[in-house]
């Protein structure tokens, strides 16, 4: 085949630009960090990268309110421990109130310290976590327990909702700290705790000896409805747990699935990119020996 | 001595010349694209009988400047530059438009996605929080602003192709004429036995040029014309040129056609060829970021719609939509809900209307409604029979519902499930949480405020169950969405756009470098090599000095007689 100047010249330029864009592809990978760049570098792997990019952000999302969940059941907890130690303390007043040796003196200490837990127990009802009262269900902005005193009788209540608060995390759904009124106020079941604080204080305030004995009762009731609620606030303690730590499982398989389809290798990335420059190289150099050589260079005057 | 009169150097010196003019020639266009390099072609010219005995030669005769050409290849290189014409402005159009669809970034429709689920993920946990309704609607926000930059870009590219499709059509008459031009031209070089060979040169650039714009093929005539046809359809015969033009289609796409006729050419080669189908896929692009749009608004819409406000139950409420009086009736409240000119993407479904009355108690009344049979105002009547509620439809056909004193009404289910399930409210403009009809035109609707954002399912302040189902918009699967749910949908468009990119580019990459053999084995046999060209120059030169040699010995032969005569 007959070669031309200027074929030589056009088939240098093509190996160049060819050279070029392979260069430039593999600078990109390079500064980048990045295998897909825009989706035609690998359309599926671009769309699989999508789909796993919006699961990353929804883990994301989830493993942040998974801390305001914890915060929430753990202070929830807090509050129902203190409340059955609370209760504990008062069964053991009560006890020692109905045995029938105390001197009235030793009478009016006790009803002080009665006095003394049933308004400590309102603190520990109404626990709040940055100005959510946790035990109102979801009507959460107001105090959901008072004793009411009406003309020296007192009377808990409750003015939350009985809506289980319900918040999403990723894929699943989970409870926070369960709603009033039981176990803090009756409702048709076992005793409150707040009645049962506020029947013993008004027995010991009456001296009534048999009111006394009775309000034991309506306290051991309280301990149990306090501990049930106590233990279902625990099994959703332990199922954010194990929430959290699925998500941080597959937080990290996916994070390690993204990388492998949108990441680039970057040891291979670099060692592609000294190859597609030194290629570049000599096509420059292939090119600049066209230019340089003609046989005019050979003629001398004719 | 026949050759005294010196006519057979004359002869050599004659056709030395003319050979260093065609080297001159050559050399001079070395460089110019389409040029085909030419040769002497050299015969001794007719002898003379002599009486002696035998023929005498009288020297030499330029019989032809010939063109070096292989016309079959020459048409090959046409074709192949019509393929690479289309291959390149397809994989160029294709590799803009899947940069912005498929732009992964925060700031991208896959991003923007994600950030307004987490937004409701987040507003679920802590619906009480001022600040997240905000986060939240901020996001609502940048997502429609992202549908809308995403849309209109598409949008944009579709008309820019229209102009430059218009731009190059121009440019393709104005070359077709040419090539009329130069055939007419030619006919009469020809005509009168001479070569054209550079008005040749020149209509094969014309044509060339029209087979990468248009993919035009060249047929050549027996009376030395060329003949262009589109798709077998003439462009150019003779000296006659038809004109092209484009028209819009009812979808917005240009189309191509000769002028008069009405069938448009299906242009499956050259750069007009490969803007139209990039034109056409980057329609059917944004039919689909437009399909997603759509499924976003009206779910959110949906959902939003069956909340409760952060400001309590409704305690009057009007559409933000008007039906349109279809059916002519005088009123815009009897047509059909589906037929009512607010779009048809709601199905049959059951709204249970919950209303609270003054003591705080919750009653649950459920409406069914087929919205391709029932209308406006049989769900106006449907309402009005519930206690407490009264809703009538405005002339300019809204709904307008009102509570009466000390009562309240929402449509929320109080239990937490999923309520007006076919999206009849929705369709109305029922306490939209976004406005608009597709990507194009979609915002965050009117009044929407961090108070009057529907979060929860009951009037409770830390009520976040709404919000989950956002984000269950982000999880669930739509039949909108061909089954597929928002992110998953983008993911199929965007590797489909991906594909159709690289595709595009790999044939580019692949017939361009089909063109570059083709152009190398055309330069190898038209093309002018310096050094064949400086060999015949020094061939040249040697016969021109030889010639002159040859006439002044001849001369010195007729002074020698002269002096004899002298």
């Amino acid at each position: 085949m007959r070669i031309t100047e200027q074929l030589r010249i056009n088939r240098s330029l093509t190996d160049l630009s060819g050279a070029q864009r392979l260069s430039a592809k593999a600078e990109e990978q390079v500064a980048s960090g990045r295998r897909i760049n825009r989706p035609s570098d690998d359309p599926f792997g671009a769309g699989r990268a999508i789909k796993l990019r919006a699961e990353l952000a929804s883990i994301q999302e989830a493993s942040e309110n998974v801390g305001l969940v914890r915060g929430e059941l753990d202070s929830a907890d807090g509050a129902l421990q203190g409340l059955s130690e609370l209760l504990a303390r008062a069964r053991e007043i009560a006890v020692q109130g109905a045995n029938g040796i105390n001197s009235t003196s030793d009478l009016g200490v006790l009803q002080e310290e009665a006095d003394g837990l049933m308004r400590r127990a309102m603190s520990l009802v109404n626990v709040e976590v940055g100005g959510r009262y946790l035990f109102g269900g979801t009507a959460s902005d107001a105090v959901p327990f008072e004793l009411q005193d009406v003309g020296g009788v007192i009377t808990p209540v409750y003015h939350g909702d009985s809506q289980e608060r319900v918040v999403g995390l990723h894929l699943a759904t989970l409870q926070g700290p369960p709603p009033g009124p039981e176990p803090f106020v009756s409702n048709g079941g076992r005793t409150g705790a707040l009645d049962a604080l506020v029947a013993m204080r008004d027995a010991f305030v009456a001296g009534d000896m048999n009111q006394i004995r009775t309000s034991i009762d309506g306290l051991d009731e309280a301990i149990e409805g306090t501990t049930e609620t106590l233990a279902r606030v625990g099994a959703r303690q332990a199922e954010l747990q194990a929430l959290e730590s699925g998500l941080n499982e597959r937080q990290t398989i996916l994070e390690q699935v993204r990388s492998s389809i949108e990441d680039v290798d970057l040891s291979q990335a670099i060692v592609d990119l000294k190859d597609h420059q030194a290629t570049y190289e000599r096509s420059l150099q292939v090119l600049a020996g066209v230019m340089q050589v003609s046989i005019l260079d050979f003629i001398g005057p004719l | 001595m026949a050759g005294l009169d010196g006519s057979i150097g004359l002869s050599g010196l004659l056709a030395a010349q003319r050979g260093m003019d065609v080297v001159g020639h050559n050399i001079a266009n070395a460089s110019t694209p389409g040029y085909t390099r030419q040769s002497v072609e050299l015969t001794s010219a007719l002898p003379l009988d002599h009486s002696t005995g035998g023929q005498l030669g009288t020297g030499v005769r330029v019989s032809m400047v010939r063109q070096v050409a292989d016309l079959f290849l020459d048409g090959r290189v046409r074709v192949a530059d019509a393929t690479n014409g289309y291959d390149t402005a397809l994989s160029q159009r294709l590799g803009e438009v899947e940069a912005i669809v498929g732009d992964t970034s925060d700031s991208g429709l896959s991003g923007l996605m994600s950030a307004f689920f987490s937004a409701a993920d987040a507003l679920g946990v802590t619906p009480d929080d001022p600040s997240t309704r905000v986060t939240f609607l901020s996001s609502v926000e940048r997502l429609a602003e992202g549908f809308r930059s995403t849309g209109s870009f598409l949008e944009a590219s579709r008309v820019g192709i229209t102009r430059e499709v218009e731009g190059m059509l121009e440019e393709v008459n104005q070359l077709a004429q040419q090539v009329a031009e130069l055939n007419l031209a030619i006919l009469n070089v020809e005509g009168s036995g001479q070569q054209a060979n550079d008005l040749r040169d020149q209509r094969g650039v014309a044509a060339r040029r029209l087979s990468r714009l248009v993919g035009a093929e060249a047929t050549q005539q027996s009376d030395g014309g060329l003949k262009l046809t589109i798709g077998g359809r003439i462009l150019v015969t003779g000296t006659r040129a038809r004109p092209l033009e484009a028209k819009r289609d009812a979808d917005g796409n240009s189309q191509v056609f000769f002028e008069g006729v009405a069938t448009p050419l299906s242009l499956d080669s050259g750069e007009v060829g490969g803007l139209l189908a990039a034109q056409r896929q980057t329609g059917r692009m944004f039919a689909q970021v437009d399909q997603l749009a759509q499924s976003v608004i009206q779910e959110a819409n949906r959902v939003h719609a069956t909340g409760v406000p952060g400001s309590g139950s409704y305690t009057s409420l009007t559409s933000t939509l008007n039906a349109q009086d279809v059916n002519l009736s005088g009123s815009p409240g009897d047509d059909p809900i589906n037929g009512a000119g607010l779009g048809s993407f709601a199905g049959p479904t059951t709204i249970a209307v919950s209303v609270t009355d003054p003591a705080g108690v919750v009653s649950t009344t459920p409406i069914a409604l087929d919205p391709n049979v029932d209308s406006l105002d049989d769900f106006a009547s449907a309402l009005s029979a519930i206690p407490g509620l009264s809703a009538s439809v405005t002339s300019g056909g809204q709904l307008t519902i009102n509570a009466a004193a000390g009562f309240s009404f929402d449509f929320a289910d109080r239990a937490g499930g999923d309520n007006d399930p076919g999206g009849v409210l929705a369709q109305l403009g029922v306490a939209p949480l976004v406005a608009g009809r597709g990507a194009l035109d979609m915002a965050l609707a009117d009044g929407v405020t961090p108070q009057r954002l529907a979060a929860g399912l009951g009037p409770g302040a830390s009520d976040g169950r709404n919000a989950l189902r956002f984000s269950g918009i982000g999880r669930g699967s739509l039949s909108a969405l061909d089954g597929e749910d928002p992110q998953g949908f983008l993911a199929v468009v965007v590797s489909e756009a991906g594909h159709e990119a690289k595709v595009a580019s790999d044939r580019s990459v692949a017939s361009e470098r089909v063109l570059d053999a083709l152009e190398t084995h055309r330069e190898g046999v038209s093309g002018v090599s310096m050094e064949e060209e400086v060999a015949n120059m020094i061939r040249f030169q040697r016969g021109f000095e030889a010639a002159s040699r040859y006439l002044s010995v001849l001369n010195g032969l007729s002074d020698e007689l002269m002096r004899m005569l002298g």
